[in-house]
């Protein structure tokens, strides 16, 4: 195999092959997340502080230079990172585990509750994730936890009808009748028997969500909707610049350049993990 | 021949959100007046009688001429009101109306007209926001004749005029017509523009009357104006408001951002005006009724933990006022001395604040109460600072009172629902604003017998010397005696810090100079375009 080989085809690790965008957004994902959990360290100046004068161009002491409160934007950046992680972990945990939730126990009985529940989704799918997102938080009032719930419950359809998929294939296994012969409980079934196979299609959606959510929680900061002043999070932050963009570029353009690196790299990693877990799409 | 309004909206629109017109983009619009506003200063409603906002009576300005109005040199000149008087104890004003005037529609303005506009403002069901404050405790309006007309008052009321260069005077029958709820989308008046059409959110569209007769002062020739439309155009975003004269897609855009002064200061093809305005300044008002501010100690706390003068070296490149007590420092009445009140000290700010029982006991950088009457042991300080717009002011204040351990959190709230907190009187401390070259503004906003609902008096504050101070000032004809109480007012309040004063906003114009005639009143927000020419277009 020649360079130009491993640099398309990636790199074999223990008979895996990892694909280049796997390695680029595991790469670019592992960087934040140091980032997000030295912020303390990593971050040159209070995230809060005013260090400087508004609006200075980036320059040795100020990376990402200042914001219009003379904060330093490469600090707030980096503290950014941990509420933008954060809000996409917990969002991604309130969909996965409620969906799956909805979807594994509609796939597995069938009958009135399948169409009840599915019915529901359906609803929920005519809405777009942001609209869907909006409602919630007129309901519950802007702030940044209202919007983890936000973004969460937008994404319960999604884990549902996967789920659901899944779970509609596997309750046909023998495995499972052989399970339900010897009397064992249904709940008991769903959880050591049905849903550890959905695992592999639930992680790759959730790492594609991990990144949507993000993009729609800076969405709705960005409208106001989500953290408020003064917490750095980086769809507040394009908002505070974008009044100024022609001549203070930097305030908005880095928060937007992390959002772009963090959505890009679990779109990669996503897409990766698909190829490589699903056999279909490997054998091909 | 132009394309329709619709079709030209459109267009302009579009290339407003592109930013990249072209002055010519103007070319299609035929001598139409285009001036941009900030979106954050549309009124709710276009009725000066009811809407309580500055921007509404700046609009009727257009469409109603006052009876009398303020000019740039800062006195008094007729408009439909030709002459004025008094009696000595000031309760009886006698105004001699213009003869030959006629409202839009026709109707004839005469001494019955005023009499109806001036009961239609007072009446409950006008719900009149404001102008109804102003007008005062009108007990009669005496039809002379015609052309005169005496207003009765139930106590001396000394600032008459200053309330009736605000008022714009509409047709009888186009008020009646349309009734409360409707008026304000066909509002009819003896100025110089017809109202065309107002698309909320978007823009208010006049075109000329041609059967004006100059009648306001302010008007260079008897006769109508000289461009054909005049529209506002609500801008919501900053860098296009910034930017929308220089692509000339406008021609003038009032309340400029300060970050675009330069752009527009000593440049070639256009011309900065700055407008001060007498008044308040941006004051916050704090509700004393309940903790932290039930607790002078608190509230002093907040006066000596706030530095404006950074706050606008660092937001507006000092190019705002500092204000430093209830009138700012270009209002006649302003009280030198505020100033040195309370001096910018965090260190005296965080004692009075552990005085008051706020500690930061769990060591997260914010006080807890302990011991607060009212208060549960433990509960953060925190205070809600509620404004319609300049979010980074309250920015700038959160980064300021955070080292004392003060948590702030920043409401931004359009205009109705700030009322709606005032009325409830749910609010810590909440953004309010007046303007007027008159102190007494002192007696709407302090006095607490307007602490009413739909009154102006918010902050809870009772004070029997204070409330007797500002009542006067509707009485006490001679300035410089009413100044005199004005600043004694101001003393009071100052003691018991019942309002934090931040800065005072010039408003900056950048005009094109393909306008002229375009002229400042004395006060910044106002301004005139009875002589405004677009030469370039003829």
């Amino acid at each position: 195999m020649t360079a130009a080989d491993t640099a398309v085809r990636g790199i074999t690790v223990g008979g895996r092959t990892l694909s280049p965008g796997f390695i680029v957004g595991t790469s670019i994902l592992a960087v934040w997340v140091l980032l997000a959990l030295l912020a303390p360290a990593a971050a040159p100046h209070d995230p809060l502080a005013t260090v400087s004068g508004a609006r200075e161009a980036p320059s040795p002491d100020f990376w990402f230079g200042t914001d219009r409160l003379g904060r330093d934007v490469f600090s707030r950046v980096i503290h950014g990172a941990r509420v933008s992680l954060v809000l996409g972990f917990i969002s991604v945990a309130i969909g996965a585990v409620l969906g799956s939730a909805l979807g594994l126990v509609s796939g597995y009985y069938r009958g009135a509750v399948d169409t009840v529940a599915m019915r529901i989704v359906d609803a929920m799918l005519a809405f777009p994730d942001i609209l869907l997102a909006l409602v919630v938080i007129a309901a519950l009032g802007p702030s940044i936890t209202n919007v983890m719930v936000a973004v969460g419950v937008s994404t319960i359809p999604r884990y549902a009808r996967l789920v659901r998929s899944s779970v509609l294939t596997i309750r046909e296994q023998d495995y499972i009748d052989a399970a339900r012969l010897v009397g064992v409980p249904d709940v008991k079934i769903m959880l050591r028997h049905v849903l550890p196979n959905t695992a592999i299609p639930l992680l790759v959606l959730s790492t594609l969500e991990f990144g949507q959510a993000i993009s729609i929680g800076a969405g709705l900061s960005f409208l106001g909707l989500g953290a408020q002043p003064p917490t750095p999070e980086w769809g507040l932050m394009v908002a505070v610049g974008r009044d100024v963009l022609g001549r203070a570029w930097w305030i908005s353009t880095f928060p937007g350049l992390a959002i772009f690196t963090v959505v890009m790299a679990t779109n990669l990693l996503g897409d990766s993990l698909q190829e490589m877990l699903d056999p279909r799409l490997k054998s091909r | 021949m132009s394309p329709p309004v619709p079709a030209r909206t459109i267009a302009l629109s579009l290339s407003v959100l592109v930013g990249c017109g072209s002055p010519d983009n103007r070319g299609e619009a035929d001598d139409e007046l285009i001036i941009a506003w900030p979106a954050s200063r549309e009124p709710a409603s276009l009725d000066g009688h009811i809407e309580p906002y500055q921007t509404a009576w700046l609009i009727d300005y257009m469409i109603a001429d006052p009876l009398l109005i303020i000019g740039p040199d800062g006195e008094f000149h007729p408009a439909l009101a030709t002459a004025w008087s008094s009696n000595e104890v000031a309760d009886e004003w006698t105004f001699v109306l213009r003869s030959g005037v006629v409202f839009q529609d026709g109707t004839p303005f005469d001494a019955a007209a005023v009499r109806y506009n001036v009961e239609r403002i007072l009446d409950p069901a006008t719900r009149s926001g404001e102008m109804a404050a102003h007008v005062g405790p009108v007990e009669r309006v005496e039809v002379v004749d015609d052309t005169t007309v005496t207003l009765h008052y139930a106590a001396p009321w000394v600032t008459v005029l200053d309330a009736f260069r605000r008022v714009p005077i509409w047709s009888p029958a186009a008020a009646e017509q349309w009734g409360i709820e409707e008026f304000d989308r066909h509002l009819v008046g003896a100025g110089p523009f017809l109202l065309e059409e107002w698309v909320p959110n978007d823009h208010v569209t006049v075109r000329r009357w041609d059967g004006y007769g100059g009648w306001n002062s302010i008007a260079r020739e008897a006769g109508p104006a000289r461009v054909e439309r005049v529209t506002i155009r609500f801008i919501g975003e900053e860098a296009v408001l910034g930017n929308v004269v220089r692509t000339g897609n406008a021609h003038i855009a009032m309340n400029l951002p300060t970050a675009y002064i330069d752009d527009y200061r000593d440049a070639e093809g256009f011309s900065l005006l700055t407008g001060y305005q007498a008044g308040t300044g941006l004051q916050m008002v704090m509700n004393v009724r309940r903790p932290p501010f039930s607790d002078l100690r608190v509230r002093r706390a907040l006066l000596y933990g706030t530095d404006q003068q950074a706050i606008n070296d660092l937001l507006y490149d000092g190019h705002f006022l500092v204000s430093d007590g209830p009138l700012n420092t270009v209002h006649r009445c302003y009280r030198e001395g505020s100033a040195d009140t309370y001096p910018h000290e965090p260190e005296t700010a965080r004692r009075l604040l552990e005085e008051a029982g706020y500690t930061d006991r769990d060591g997260d950088g914010i006080r807890e109460a302990y011991g607060v009457p009212g208060v549960d042991d433990g509960t953060p300080l925190r205070v809600r600072w509620t404004i319609l717009d300049r979010e980074e002011m309250g920015e700038a204040i959160q980064a300021q009172w955070r080292p004392l351990g003060i948590d702030v959190a920043i409401e931004i709230v359009p205009g109705p629902v700030q009322l709606e907190m005032v009325n409830a009187r749910d609010f810590d401390l909440i953004y309010e604003r007046q303007r007027s070259p008159d102190p007494m503004l002192m007696d709407m906003l302090w006095n607490s017998a307007h602490d009413v609902v739909g009154g102006w008096a918010w902050t809870g504050f009772v004070d029997e010397e204070l409330d007797g101070m500002v009542s006067r000032l509707r009485e006490i004809p001679d300035q410089e005696m009413r100044c005199e109480l004005a600043r004694e007012a101001q003393r009071i309040i100052m003691e018991n810090a019942l309002m934090l004063p931040t800065l005072s906003e010039p408003i900056f114009y950048a005009v094109s100079d393909e306008v002229l005639g375009f002229e400042l009143a004395s006060e910044g927000q106002f301004y005139f375009v009875h002589n405004v020419e677009l030469p370039r277009t003829h």
